[in-house]
């Protein structure tokens, strides 16, 4: 909880939800096929380096693998964190027990059902036997009624197949809606599609959201919230989101951009601001790529200059910072704001933790209650 | 070949390799960093490329050294061209296709359905959007209306040296300083490449259509998106590659 103080010295409750959060195992004990593997957590290595501030840059070791303990500690120790959806990737062609496989994350959640709100994924290349596998984990993971309602879909993801290798998929095939109908019925409202760079067939563009407009026009009973805002092609997806109202932006890589790019941020929130008003813009840190707190912190200060103001017409008030922050999340999970603070004021991680409502200062101070 | 030869072929072919543009952010691969190296040995111009992640799309990575052989092919005295891409999860199967002059369908066989001509076309449409709404703002910034701007005819913008000039309601404005003059001559440029010397100087598409002035403002806001969204990716692609280049090299 964070309690941002305004220049009148007024004190605005914001609750934070994390929507993409991650407990990786990148380690090298746990590389399937090692030039892949390695290449994946390296280019995340790259990512968390290039935007984090310097007092924030881990060392690799700690990088590859850094645990549940930990994660906690960032998280919600300090990170400003009040609580953090799992949006598994499960890379089971690259790492032998998955990158993030939600049978491995499913424990955390368990043992810390309040703060970790459980989600899994699906994949339609997997046939009856995803089906079967979603349908279990809604049957043993659904600890809470906001467990269980986001399947991250990983699109790029590469697949042993037919003794080759798959290297991804669409969110607009047959095989993909009936999955996604099985979702409906099973519930899972919100589906977070994820873009990446190799998606078959190679002759298409593999970060087009083409596909995601195509399924969002069609379930328009379900969510999705699309991570990193369809980066690199927020042009499209600024587009999609215009029309289908089902559509979110998930701020997971772009929120980074926030500290060492301020001015590439403020423009990507004119812009989103602009097309999607301040009611489908959801936080994410994409922990571990970057830790919670700066872009907290930094996001809660941060002003929109004036000439985008102007030129498009949007502001960003404290009023939409928490929306961000916490309460579109909130509305998507159906997660009761109010119940979960008295909920978590007391729980075993503010007693470890010793937790307190952080004062920030929106003119620059931070002072810990 | 003499030394002083290897020497201005190098730059030659540099100069050559300045025309060509990563499609996804339109900008210069030289600007980008990813070219590494180029050295020559008897009359064999070998190119080293990198790109900002390990992952970067096949599809726009082949766009890019199929335009980068293309571009040094055509330097005069350059009898061969070898390009090697490194640090990519396809480098060996593209570097083999490429330097053996395959098409992209070619090296991907079934993995693709198509060849990426259509796909080429979809960023080059970008890329021209992007560039007309830079123009376009520079336009205003000098004053110049949208209804001037619409009405306004290639004829009427003239380079003279690094300067811009345009004849706009009965007047003429300069345009001298750098970033805002380039900007302009950015978008001239695409104009150019496209075979177009006359007729309007807005054009929304590859075609050569120009917008209804009703239309302009919204072709605007969502030109106005592409390029930013060209300048938000080429700035994540700038800020890997030296994250890259820091550990792989430090």
């Amino acid at each position: 909880m964070i309690l941002a103080e305004t220049a009148d010295g007024k004190q605005n409750e914001i609750f934070v939800i994390d929507y993409h959060t991650h407990i990786w195992n990148a380690s090298r004990e746990n590389w399937l096929r090692p030039d892949l593997a390695k290449g994946w957590i390296d280019c995340f290595y790259d990512y968390h380096k290039a935007l984090s501030p310097a007092d924030y840059v881990w060392d690799y070791e700690t990088y590859l693998y850094y645990g549940e303990n930990r994660a906690i500690e960032d998280l919600f120790g300090k990170g400003h964190v009040d609580m953090a959806v799992f949006e598994p990737t499960q890379l089971k062609y690259f790492y032998k027990q998955g990158f993030g496989d939600p049978d491995v994350t499913a424990p955390y959640a368990q043992r810390h059902p309040d703060r970790f709100v459980m989600g899994s994924r699906w994949d339609p290349r997997e046939g009856e036997a995803g089906k079967e596998k979603l349908k279990e984990h809604v049957a043993k993971y659904r600890w809470r009624p906001f467990h269980m309602r986001n399947a991250k879909l990983y699109t790029a993801e590469w697949m042993a197949e037919n003794g080759g290798v798959s290297r991804g998929w669409r969110l607009d095939s047959p095989e993909a809606f009936r999955f996604l109908e099985l979702n409906r019925d099973l519930g899972i409202t919100i589906q977070v599609p994820h873009k990446g760079p190799t998606v078959w067939p190679l002759d298409k563009d593999a970060f087009d959201v083409g596909d995601v407009d195509v399924a969002a026009t069609s379930f328009p009973d379900l969510k999705f919230l699309v991570t990193h805002i369809g980066l690199p092609r927020l042009d499209e997806f600024a587009w999609i989101a215009t029309q289908d109202k089902n559509i979110y932006a998930g701020m997971a890589v772009a929120m980074a951009f926030i500290h060492s790019r301020p001015r590439y941020f403020a423009e990507m929130m004119a812009e989103l601001l602009y097309w999607l008003g301040p009611d489908r813009i959801v936080f994410g840190s994409d922990y571990a790529l970057w830790h919670p707190k700066w872009i907290i912190e930094e996001l809660l200060r941060f002003q929109l200059p004036e000439d985008l103001e102007k030129e498009y017409g949007v502001d960003l008030t404290i009023e939409t910072k928490r929306k961000i922050l916490g309460e579109n999340a909130a509305k998507l999970w159906r997660i009761d704001i109010g119940q979960m603070k008295n909920k978590l004021r007391n729980d075993d991680i503010a007693k470890k933790f010793n937790l307190k409502p952080a004062v920030i200062r929106l003119d620059g101070g931070m002072s810990p209650k | 070949m003499t030394g002083e030869d290897h020497g201005r072929l190098a730059a030659d072919a540099l100069r050559a390799l300045s025309s060509v543009t990563d499609p996804e952010l339109d900008e210069p691969i030289t600007d980008l960093g990813f070219v590494k190296n180029v050295s020559i040995e008897d009359g064999v111009v070998s190119v080293d490329i990198t790109t900002s992640t390990f992952w970067c799309s096949p599809n726009f990575v082949y766009m890019m050294l199929e335009d980068a052989r293309d571009a040094i092919c055509r330097v005069p005295g350059v009898r061969t061209v070898r390009v090697h891409l490194a640090g990519h999860h396809d480098a060996v199967k593209i570097n083999e296709a490429i330097n053996g002059g395959k098409s992209f369908s070619e090296c991907y066989g079934p993995e693709a359905e198509g060849d990426i001509a259509e796909l080429n076309k979809r960023f080059r449409e970008k890329a021209l959007r992007s560039r007309l709404h830079g123009m376009a703002t520079t336009m205003a910034k000098y004053g110049v209306t949208r209804d001037e701007l619409i009405s306004l005819k290639l004829d009427d913008v003239k380079l003279e040296g690094s300067k811009v000039l345009v004849r706009s309601g009965g007047r003429t404005l300069e345009v001298a300083d750098p970033s805002d003059a380039g900007r302009i001559t950015k978008y001239l440029s695409f104009l150019e490449k496209l075979g177009l010397r006359d007729g309007r100087l807005v054009i929304w598409d590859l075609e050569g259509t120009s917008p209804e002035s009703g239309d302009l403002d919204s072709f605007l806001s969502k030109s106005r998106s592409v390029r930013f969204s060209f300048g938000f990716n080429a700035e994540l692609c700038r800020a890997l590659l030296k994250s890259r280049l820091d550990r792989e090299e430090p």
